[in-house]
């Protein structure tokens, strides 16, 4: 009961707790500008960065040099506003840019009349463009398997003058499409689409000739992986079914068997010079919507 | 025309994002859109120093690049040369275009989605270039000769002494206003400056027509030869005509942008000079008053815009330079969004190299390796609730992964059927392997043998070393092993032995050819163990190279050896002469180290050439490629 006493005797703290607890204006004023005045700091200053789209996001991979980042931009200026797409350079780091079709062209409007005020409406999705330098592609990979990229574009040049070493980078895609499928389970395919680009040159593959060489060349790798040395952290027991490409064993690999590890592939010929991708990599967007 | 060859001096600026996109470029010559690519994927992202460059040029064909980065909007300026010129102003130039640039278009750049923006910025920019040659005196020279062409009639009246080639370095160098501004001035403002004060203005634009004509930017400068001898004729008709050439250039309106709102009010025609004469005085006088070189007046205007854009960046900097011990700079550190400068990542720079040093990282590999994270982190800021630590080490990772990428496909297998798919009895697949003495090429030479063997190749063995007694014997006694052990599997294998003291370069060729012969798939080539700095030795790896064309040549490094890595992967690199280097490292003895794997790093960094395998131990089948993801934890952890 001696306690107290001294306690209040001591005037400094004391008096200071109690105005503290009292309801003076000073204090109520501070303690709402606190209240009010913290969740606006930290919407200004600490998450005023991140942008908050939830659009679906198609990836754009493939060797540098494929003509990625002026697709995306002729997509982007052609739907959006109508200048001429700037020209490019050797990319170094991801972009993404937001792109329309119109909603006709999506996959849910398969049963609407073309009456439907709704179809003249437009789908808007990002294109994620990412860099095909041999030493960035990691960027590329590990965006794969994220459950936001509705599907992939392989955007290849079509003089295929490096048919490895396209196949190299479309192999690992694929491994990793087909990874990210069989962890998923079931639920809608993965996609994937070849864009055979620059078929306006003069050295140009038909599309279907670049399919049947990119197919053949990732049946000798296929062989020579499985068959390849381990590496480092591999400690070689264990885990002996290495990774393979596709279903079944040996033979011939064709995208379309893919369909059964629930990766959908499609090839496609096409020219960001002669503005051909408009129409058909908007169709294929639009079958992924 | 002669405004062309001035442009020359530059063939080409361009202004890009990192992620490829140019946003804004000048073309005085056409270059072809390959020498900057090569330049991005050589310089920025392989890291490749070319010799004698020390980092601060590009040499491509006949160009040469120099450029500088704008990590907090990334965006890479890069300007494009002829070799044979020496420009001095170009760092200036490059310098004050990344200040200008980013501060007034930094805003755009934020906004996240967006390819392109809203730039004109031609303008800024020959404004910049022009000042810059006129100061140096270099190339503007070139382009005076016109003007003073059109000028002589009344040079030679007027001031017959002044010597007219040359006048774009005397006009730079006077400093003081009106009367030595040009050889031009003199001819009409002794007419004119007595009268009033709109002929003081009149006499200090008329310089900046002639500037405006050398400078040419170029629709306006076809114009001005035409309109010189009306100028020379009539005075009050010209100002006129300028304030129509600025227009041509900038807007079409009478009435310019804010920009040139100075320009317009000056060039307004003797009416409105007299309208309004009060004015204009007080205008003029301010200018006067606030500036000494009162040159050229309608592109000064530009230039004090720029140089007030310019003062502002820096004196931004400055500031924010002093601001980063405040308190709320504390905070902006562990909350995130803090701008890094240099001295914000000293002690993080410092301790991340003395990380890398324990794990058996060359120190000269691991100073320049945070050196240049050091440069690509200074002005981006800090992600949300990161510290710089964390921010330093996210990026450190990111150099490692990118040191140990290989550019191209590792996969000797696939080389080796894509060779031999060729014709019938085509040249083998010719493997050669050298090193510093004892740190394991016929051990590892016999790993690779047994995988190949196991992949039913049939696998010739050259021993090449015949200096060291035992060599060969020591190849025999592999070979005879892996007869053994690959008889099941349907593999081949032979020992090419010639005995010792012979010229190893013959020996390989003879291999090679007998390898062919005898259709042996692949020859694998054992050689002598050299030290990296002994050059009588190393000159012999030249013979070799030229005599046996290896399709591979990899060297082995050991693990164990630290700063002496760097050194020894860029001696055996350089040894095999011209358009020749080597094609893989394997790092032996990776089982004896622990984390400590930093020679991986040490020989990558210091060649840009790919770790194809590591040794992990001591018997056929301890032969790994390497993991990029393990290698970075073991380096960071």
């Amino acid at each position: 009961m001696e306690d107290p006493a001294p306690l209040l005797d001591s005037p400094p703290s004391h008096s200071f707790m109690t105005s503290l607890f009292n309801p003076s204006l000073p204090v109520l004023v501070a303690a709402v500008f606190v209240i009010f005045l913290t969740p606006l700091f930290l919407h200004l200053f600490v998450f005023n960065s991140r942008a908050a789209t939830n659009l679906p996001t198609f990836l754009l991979v493939g060797p540098a040099g494929g003509g990625k980042t002026s697709l995306m931009t002729a997509f982007e200026s052609e739907s959006e506003t109508g200048k001429p797409p700037p020209d490019t350079r050797t990319s170094q780091t991801p972009l993404s840019l937001e792109c329309s079709i119109p909603a006709s062209l999506a996959g849910t409007s398969k049963y609407r009349s073309g009456n439907d005020p709704s179809m003249k409406a437009f789908k808007r999705f990002l294109l994620l463009d990412t860099p095909g330098h041999g030493k960035l592609r990691h960027l590329a990979l590990t965006q794969v398997a994220s459950p936001v990229i509705r599907g992939v574009v392989f955007v290849l040049d079509s003089s295929l003058t490096d048919v490895r070493g396209t196949a190299e980078y479309l192999y690992e895609i694929l491994l990793a499409l087909q990874r990210s499928a069989s962890v998923a389970g079931t639920g809608p395919p993965k996609r994937l689409l070849i864009a055979c680009n620059k078929s306006d040159v003069f050295t140009a593959l038909p599309a279907s000739k670049i399919q049947k060489l990119l197919e053949e060349e990732i049946t000798k790798m296929r062989v020579s992986r499985a068959k390849g040395i381990l590496d480092v952290e591999d400690d070689g027991e264990g885990d002996t079914e290495k990774e393979w490409l596709g279903e079944g064993g040996e033979g011939l690999f064709e995208f379309k068997g893919m369909e059964e590890v629930g990766v959908e592939v499609e090839v496609k010929g096409g020219s960001v010079e002669r503005k051909e991708w408009k129409d058909r990599l908007g169709a294929w967007v639009g079958g992924c919507l | 025309m002669a405004e062309e060859t001035a442009r020359s001096a530059l063939d080409s600026f361009e202004i890009v994002t990192t992620s490829g996109i140019l946003l804004w470029s000048k073309k005085y010559a056409p270059v072809n859109p390959s020498i900057v690519n090569s330049f991005i994927s050589d310089v920025l992202i392989e890291e490749r120093v070319q010799p004698g460059t020390d980092g601060k040029y590009y040499k491509k064909d006949s160009y040469t690049l120099k450029w500088v980065a704008a990590n907090d909007f990334g965006l890479i300026f890069i300007a494009v040369y002829q070799s044979l010129l020496q420009l001095t102003w170009i760092d200036e130039l490059l310098d004050t275009v990344k200040k200008l640039f980013t501060s007034l278009y930094g805003e755009q750049l934020k906004r996240p989605h967006t390819s392109t923006i809203e730039c004109h910025f031609d303008n800024y920019f020959d404004s910049r270039i022009a000042e810059l040659e006129r100061r140096s005196g270099g190339p503007a020279r070139f382009t005076a000769p016109p003007v003073s062409a059109e000028q002589t009639p009344e040079l030679e009246k007027w001031d017959a002494p002044l010597p007219p080639p040359i006048p774009g370095i005397l006009r730079a160098k006077a400093g003081s206003p009106a009367p030595p501004t040009s050889h031009l001035s003199p001819a009409i403002p002794d007419v004119l400056r007595p009268k009033s004060p709109s002929g003081l203005l009149t006499a200090t634009k008329r310089p900046s027509r002639g500037a405006r004509g050398r400078r040419g930017v170029s629709s306006a400068h076809a114009s001005s030869g035409e309109e010189s001898p009306a100028r020379n004729s009539n005075n009050t008709k010209k100002s006129g005509k300028k304030l129509r050439i600025w227009d041509a250039d900038g807007n079409a309106d009478e009435d310019d942008g804010a920009v040139l709102d100075y320009s317009a009010r000056g060039a307004s025609t003797d009416d409105e000079v007299d309208r309004s004469r009060s004015k204009a005085t007080y205008i003029d006088q301010k200018e006067w008053g606030s500036t000494t070189s009162r040159g050229e007046f309608v592109l000064k205007d530009l230039d004090m815009e720029v140089n007030a854009i310019l003062r502002q960046a820096s004196e931004k900097e400055a500031s924010s330079a002093n601001t980063g011990y405040s308190a709320f700079g504390f905070l902006r550190n562990i909350v995130g969004g803090k701008t890094l400068t240099k001295a914000d990542l000293e002690t993080a720079m410092a301790a991340m190299t003395e990380h890398l040093s324990r794990k058996n990282v060359a120190r000269e590999a691991a100073l320049t390796l945070t050196s240049s994270v050091e440069a690509s982190l200074i002005g981006q800021k800090t992600a949300s609730f990161q510290s710089i630590e964390a921010t330093v080490k996210t990026a450190v990772e990111a150099a490692l992964r990118k040191i140990l990428t290989p550019t191209n496909s590792l996969d000797l297998l696939r080389e080796i059927q894509t060779k031999r798919a060729g014709p019938h009895g085509a040249r083998p697949y010719v493997i050669s392997i050298v090193g510093v003495n004892g740190v394991g090429k016929s051990t590892n030479l016999s790993k690779i043998c047994f995988f190949l063997l196991q992949n039913k190749f049939r696998v010739l063995i050259a021993a090449c070393d015949t200096f060291r007694s035992g060599a060969v014997e020591q190849l025999r006694v592999h070979a005879r092993n892996l007869k053994e052990l690959s008889q099941r599997e349907g593999g081949v294998v032979e020992l090419y032995e010639k005995g010792y003291g012979k010229d190893a370069a013959n020996i390989a060729k003879d291999a090679v050819a007998y390898g062919q012969a005898e259709g042996f798939d692949v020859v694998l080539i054992d050689t002598a163990g050299r030290r990296h700095n002994d050059t009588r030795l190393m000159s012999s790896l030249e013979k070799f190279a030229k005599m046996a064309e290896p399709d591979k040549i990899l060297m082995v490094g050991e693990a164990l050896v630290g700063t002496d890595s760097v050194a020894q992967a860029r001696n055996f690199n350089g040894a095999f002469g011209g358009g020749r280097g080597l094609d893989g490292f394997i790092i032996s003895k990776c089982d004896t180290v622990g984390d400590m794997v930093g020679t991986l790093i040490s020989m990558v960094f210091a060649t840009g050439i790919p770790v194809v395998f590591l040794g992990t131990g001591q018997n056929y089948q301890d032969l790994r490629t390497l993991n990029i993801a393990w290698a970075v934890k073991l380096l960071m952890s």
